[in-house]
């Protein structure tokens, strides 16, 4: 049984509205760090938080993450 | 967007300043309780006024970098949009990482120590200083490795 795996689009997100991750982190009150951890798939965020990066980058928590 | 750098560049700098002081913070406990252990029965080898003196040291510059977390504690407190740029969720789980660690540190030297009186005579006194001292002092320095920049893969674009 293959475990299913949390990938996102964030990093794709965030350069196509000219953000960098310090405007992002900020945005959502995380630190820079995290927001890296999240687009190199080191770390998983909670919901709150992926709605959060939703809302901030005006999209879908499904067009930012997706399972494969 | 200047503003996010600026404010993300004094929450970093806190939390970097933090994690230096957690890092000294945990040695001086360990020198201090080690020292005062060795001290306690005959130096092993060690001059016991050198142990003593390496106490002396360490007590006050534990107490220093205590004051100094907690100041670091307290700042982050009283700005809360820099403390939510240094302690989030991930920050959170990295720290429960930290306490297991310090959990088993204490655990297993002490059943280390346990196992082998069956064999050596080994004393509690020297033991226990080390064991209490590395316990408390594994949660802090966990976070410190795991918060730095080397945890993270990848690189940190501007």
């Amino acid at each position: 049984v293959s475990a299913d795996k949390l990938r996102n689009n964030l990093k794709e997100f965030r350069a196509t509205r000219n953000l960098t991750q310090a405007d992002l982190a900020v945005m959502v009150m995380v630190s820079r760090k995290t927001i890296n951890t999240i687009e190199n798939e080191v770390f998983v965020p909670s919901t709150v938080l992926a709605l959060k990066l939703a809302r901030a980058l005006n999209c879908r928590v499904e067009d930012l993450f997706h399972l494969e | 967007m200047e503003d996010s750098e600026e404010r993300l560049r004094q929450a970093e700098g806190l939390a970097g300043l933090r994690r230096g002081l957690l890092l000294v913070n945990a040695l001086a406990y360990v020198v201090a309780l080690g020292a005062g252990g060795l001290s306690r029965v005959g130096g092993y080898g060690f001059d016991t006024a050198q142990l003593d003196l390496a106490r002396l040291i360490a007590w006050p510059i534990w107490f220093l970098s205590l004051l100094g977390i907690l100041w670091t504690m307290h700042r982050a407190k009283r700005h809360p949009e820099i403390g939510a740029l240094m302690d989030d969720e991930r920050t959170v789980n990295l720290k429960s990482i930290g306490f297991q660690a310090g959990y088993w540190a204490i655990l297993l030297p002490v059943a280390g120590h346990m196992t082998a009186t069956y064999f050596t005579d080994v004393d509690i006194k020297l033991v226990l200083p080390f064991v209490l001292a590395v316990g408390v002092a594994v949660p802090p320095m966990t976070l410190r490795s795991c918060t730095g920049a080397k945890c993270v893969r990848g690189q940190i674009t501007q």
